[in-house]
């Protein structure tokens, strides 16, 4: 009879190294595109470069709080409830904070290259910001010493909570008045800002870097999934040790 | 260092600096861990 697997997802070697060869090609290709192989932009000269990265990054920081919004709302649905979704969400979380940082970063380049500061507040700004904070104190919260269900149910309740602040991220450039451009590859009538060898460009970078996220998610769910077994084998070395210390204990208390 | 650079650099790094991080770690764990009968914590 054919063994079941120690984890039902996302355990496939030669999958996942696949996916990391296609991921690392892709990224070396988007990389050497941006810097040498697209033209510098018409208005913006050589900065426009960083539009290769930074809408890229934004994305997959979005895509992953996505995911890890709806892995919560299956962990929540009793009909689905598995600790599976909850790793994924942890996962996918600390994926898009990284991420995210990132998007903080490369906007904080792009914008004293353009602007001449670094930081300014700004809807578009603050709202990712908020974001950032919002999903770093999610993953204080998974460190928090606690039973592994109820930690599961709090931590998906407080990803869909942050999960809000997503769209209004997004949106904020069209609901508020700002500094930062309404849309960077699509104007509000959702025609493309960008064409030719650029617009390739920047397609290539949303694949790459969600490559980069599916194999980062990949790897981050396993050791989601070992550090819940090093857990339970400590839990199971400490009631073996307290089942031979007890009768010890007994005995002392008995011969007093 | 143009701002260009930084950008590509910020990213990279970090990316990279990230993924070495996670895969320490599931090193460590799988090392620490007991294979366990049909799971692929070895791989």
């Amino acid at each position: 009879m054919k063994q079941p697997r120690s984890t039902p997802i996302l355990s496939g070697s030669s999958a996942r190294r696949g996916l990391g060869v296609l991921a690392l090609a892709s990224v070396a290709a988007t990389v050497w595109l941006g810097l040498w192989g697209t033209p510098p932009g018409l208005n913006m000269g050589q900065r426009v470069r960083l539009l290769y990265i930074h809408p890229p990054v934004a994305w997959v920081a979005y895509l992953a709080f996505g995911v890890s919004a709806v892995a919560s709302v299956l962990y929540l649905w009793r009909r689905s409830r598995s600790l599976v979704w909850d790793r994924l969400a942890v996962a996918s979380a600390e994926v898009g904070v990284v991420f995210c940082g990132l998007t903080l970063l490369t906007g904080a380049i792009w914008g004293k290259a353009t602007w001449g500061v670094w930081w300014t507040w700004d809807a578009r700004l603050d709202s990712t910001a908020l974001l950032f904070v919002c999903y770093v104190a999610y993953l204080v919260l998974r460190r928090f010493p606690a039973q592994r269900e109820p930690r599961a149910r709090r931590c998906a309740m407080v990803a869909l909570v942050s999960f809000v602040l997503v769209p209004v991220s997004y949106m904020s450039v069209y609901w508020f008045k700002t500094l930062h451009q309404p849309g960077t590859v699509l104007d509000p009538q959702r025609q493309l800002n960008v064409h030719g060898i650029m617009a390739w460009t920047l397609l290539l970078g949303f694949c790459a870097l969600t490559l980069v996220y599916g194999w980062m998610v990949a790897h981050r769910y396993r050791v989601e999934f070992l550090e819940e077994r090093l857990e339970d084998e400590a839990m199971d070395l400490a009631l073996a040790a307290l089942g031979e210390v007890a009768p010890v204990q007994a005995q002392e208390v008995a011969a007093r | 260092m143009s701002y260009v650079d930084a950008g590509y650099s910020v990213v990279l790094v970090t990316l990279a600096a990230y993924s070495a991080w996670v895969m320490r770690r599931r090193r460590i764990l799988t090392r620490v861990l007991p294979a366990k009968p049909g799971g692929s914590e070895g791989q």
